[in-house]
């Protein structure tokens, strides 16, 4: 029997040249939402997005705007409100999320309320004070303390907590988040709502 | 039939389903390609710059070798990706950056590695995944081991601390508990007993220093189980239980009773207030870590069978790869001379600062405790545990690989002794072959040497009070030095990082 000692190298050299082609054809790049409508679609993280965010907003802003609290501002005179920053009770770093949701909140607390809101971090000493001991936050007597210094009477703040799990390489975080408005002087709070998001990491 | 025998069939197969010459060239070329790739510089090779830079304290030097490896101009800039090696050269910039004192940035590294970076366990079905973890080529995902991982939200605790961030070191807190719980079956936590103290110490720390007393209780009470603990004595904690009414019923996996002398003592004491607490134990309270030394790292070396037929018996996992029958025809094929050496990476310490005892002085006066935690003998446990499976599955690849070198020459041999011109040119092709299938497995038994490089060997611990004013802080290691002076105002919690004194 005769037997070819001559190699297939052309399928290699095509398979090899394929492989660099596609190699290619993989390098990364920018691109903005307009030309990937599905850009804000994609989960990136196990932190709050834009997609999350929204979510979160939706949950409270509707349930905020139509509590009592608020209706009674608008029926009385205009009281002095600040959004103080919320408490990350998490195991993920949410901080900055969490402002932007609030400051979602202070948009439509100035324009569609008729509190007068005051924002905490245009006052450089309270900020550092507040960066410092964020963890005391909820401590009333030093509510009272912010709220005299900036002459507020309520604080619209929240709290997020988390469940998180780990297993093998798979991971999953249930985020449990608490939106309030606290009476400064007493402490007392007048609405509180709920709102839950999960997210993970499959395999 | 045993896995073994069942192996020595594959040249069968394979010289059955191919003509001779065209079986091998595949292979051979595959071996080729291998050779030549597994000439590339190793981790341990592309990082000896920058360990030699941080060996002589030139951080600057050490950390611009790094931005060269992560393809970035300057260290306010992230790598664009984490592939090739780059979580790794991330982690070792964030260690560099926070010597450097530059604690935002390096929790800012750390943040970004801890998203992507992955881990192996050491139980269980974790030592099915050590093969992939030590002989994947080093282009695949890192894989960090249990000291690493649990290290990685450790310091950044220590970053935040010092950056004044409570919050963010909560949340790092939190990280490192949910992981520790994952790391904390037996195995594991004797391997990285230190460690876990290290990380439920500063996690105490960060709780009492934001006023969540209960929680401080839990992680301090932890740390002092664990034997890390700064103090002379466990008033802090016993105050704490005290204050709080914490029993330890969470702590059960320090076979914690009832009857502890800890909660027994603290039963007994009057309730304490807040105030009363933070009058006793938070004024002036500062906290100074001294991370000295470099941890041991990996290296590719080529160690006797007898030490690797040994060494592969200290990990219970190893029987995951080596049965019994293979360890027997391991040391057959040993004593007959086939295989003598094996491919793989070892720990060294080889051109690393020796450890040295940390002095702490405060205006002067010494400090007279302190905790050490020591990260290299950790290191040293926690891979012994990952090398002596690995050691475990490269012997069972070398017994693969020699049966199938043996039977590519017997095929060579057949095909000699048959004659004639084209046979000859089949046996040589068959002796190639059983070259290319040995070379072809050594080369993928390519060591991986990476590790975290910079990592310190020891971290010191020292817990001070001082009255109100500025004071001088003193750390001395061995011949080198550093201070800084603090302004202690009020009980506002200060965490001091000294880590330049490699």
């Amino acid at each position: 029997m005769k037997t070819s000692t001559a190699f297939p190298l052309r399928p290699l050299l095509l398979s090899v040249l394929l492989l660099a082609t596609l190699s290619a054809c993989g390098s990364p790049q920018y691109v903005r939402d307009t030309e990937e409508p599905r850009l804000d679609d994609y989960t990136m993280s196990l932190r709050f997005d834009r997609e999350d965010l929204n979510r979160l907003y939706d949950d409270n802003i509707d349930e905020l705007m139509s509590s009592s609290i608020v209706r009674q501002w608008d029926r009385g005179d205009s009281p002095v409100v600040a959004i103080f920053p919320m408490r990350n009770e998490t195991s993920e770093h949410i901080g900055q999320q969490l402002d932007t949701l609030l400051s979602k909140f202070e948009t439509d607390l100035v324009n569609q309320t008729a509190a007068s809101v005051v924002s905490w971090e245009s006052q450089p000493d309270l900020l550092n004070e507040v960066r410092r001991q964020q963890s005391d936050a909820y401590d009333p007597t030093r509510l009272a303390a912010y709220g005299r210094q900036l002459g507020a009477q309520y604080f619209v703040t929240g709290k997020v907590y988390d469940v998180a799990d780990r297993d093998e390489d798979e991971r999953r975080v249930q985020y449990f988040m608490f939106v309030q408005v606290i009476n400064v002087s007493t402490g007392q709070i007048h609405f509180q709502n709920e709102s839950a998001i999960t997210k993970g990491l499959i395999r | 039939m045993s896995a073994f025998s069942s192996l020595t069939t594959l040249p069968q197969h394979m010289l059955s389903a191919c003509t001779p010459a065209s079986k091998f060239w595949p292979a051979v070329l595959v071996a080729a390609l291998l050779l030549v790739m597994s000439g590339c510089a190793s981790y341990t090779d592309t990082l000896r710059p920058t360990r030699q830079s941080l060996s002589v304290g030139d951080a600057e030097s050490a950390i611009a070798e790094l931005n060269t490896r992560l393809e970035v101009d300057a260290t306010s800039e992230l790598p664009a990706n984490l592939k090739e090696n780059r979580a790794l050269f991330l982690l070792e910039r964030a260690t560099l950056l926070q010597a450097a004192g530059e604690y935002e940035q390096a929790a800012r590294d750390l943040m970004h590695v801890d998203d992507h970076l992955e881990w192996v366990d050491l139980s269980g079905e974790g030592a099915a995944q050590v093969m992939r973890f030590i002989y994947s080529d080093d282009s695949g995902g890192y894989r960090a081991p249990a000291h690493e991982r649990l290290l990685l939200n450790t310091q950044n605790m220590i970053n935040f601390l010092a950056a004044g961030r409570l919050g963010s070191a909560r949340v790092e807190a939190r990280r490192f508990y949910v992981l520790a719980r994952f790391f904390i079956d037996e195995g594991t936590r004797e391997l990285v007993p230190g460690i876990l103290g290290l990380g439920y110490y500063l996690s105490g720390a960060t709780y009492e220093a934001s006023g969540e007393y209960e929680n401080a209780a839990r992680f301090y009470a932890r740390a002092y189980l664990s034997g890390v603990w700064p103090e002379a004595g466990p008033e802090r904690l016993e105050d704490l239980i005290a204050l709080t009414g914490y029993r330890g019923r969470d702590l059960q996996d320090f076979g914690v009773e009832d009857d502890h002398p800890l909660f027994f003592s603290a039963r007994s004491r009057e309730r304490l207030s807040g105030a009363e607490y933070r009058a006793r134990h938070q004024q002036g309270d500062v906290l100074v870590v001294v991370q000295s030394g470099l941890s041991p790292y990996r290296q590719a070396a080529r160690v006797g069978m007898d030490w690797a037929l040994g060494y592969s018996q200290y990990s219970p996992y190893s029987g995951v790869y080596l049965s019994s029958d293979q360890r027997r025809k391991a040391m057959s094929l040993h004593a007959s001379g086939v295989f003598n050496t094996l491919n793989f990476p070892v720990l060294t310490t080889e051109g690393l600062p020796p450890r040295r005892q940390v002095g702490l002085s405060v205006d002067g006066r010494v400090a007279p405790h302190s905790a050490r935690v020591n990260v290299a003998d950790q290191v040293h446990a926690s891979w012994t545990m990952i090398g002596a499976t690995a050691a475990a599955a490269a012997i069972s690849r070398a017994v693969v690989r020699a049966v199938a070198g043996e039977a590519s020459r017997a095929a060579t041999d057949a095909a000699l002794r048959h004659g004639g011109t084209e046979a000859s040119a089949a046996g040589a092709l068959g002796f190639l072959a059983g070259l290319a299938v040995k070379g072809t497995m050594s080369a993928l038994d390519t060591p991986d040497t990476r590790s975290w490089t910079t990592l310190a060997a020891d971290i010191d611990l020292f817990r001070i009070k001082l009255p109100a004013g500025r004071h001088t802080i003193a750390v001395d290691v061995g011949p080198h030095d550093d201070k800084r002076v603090v302004d202690v105002l009020s009980d506002e919690f200060v965490l001091l990082n000294f880590s330049a004194l490699r």
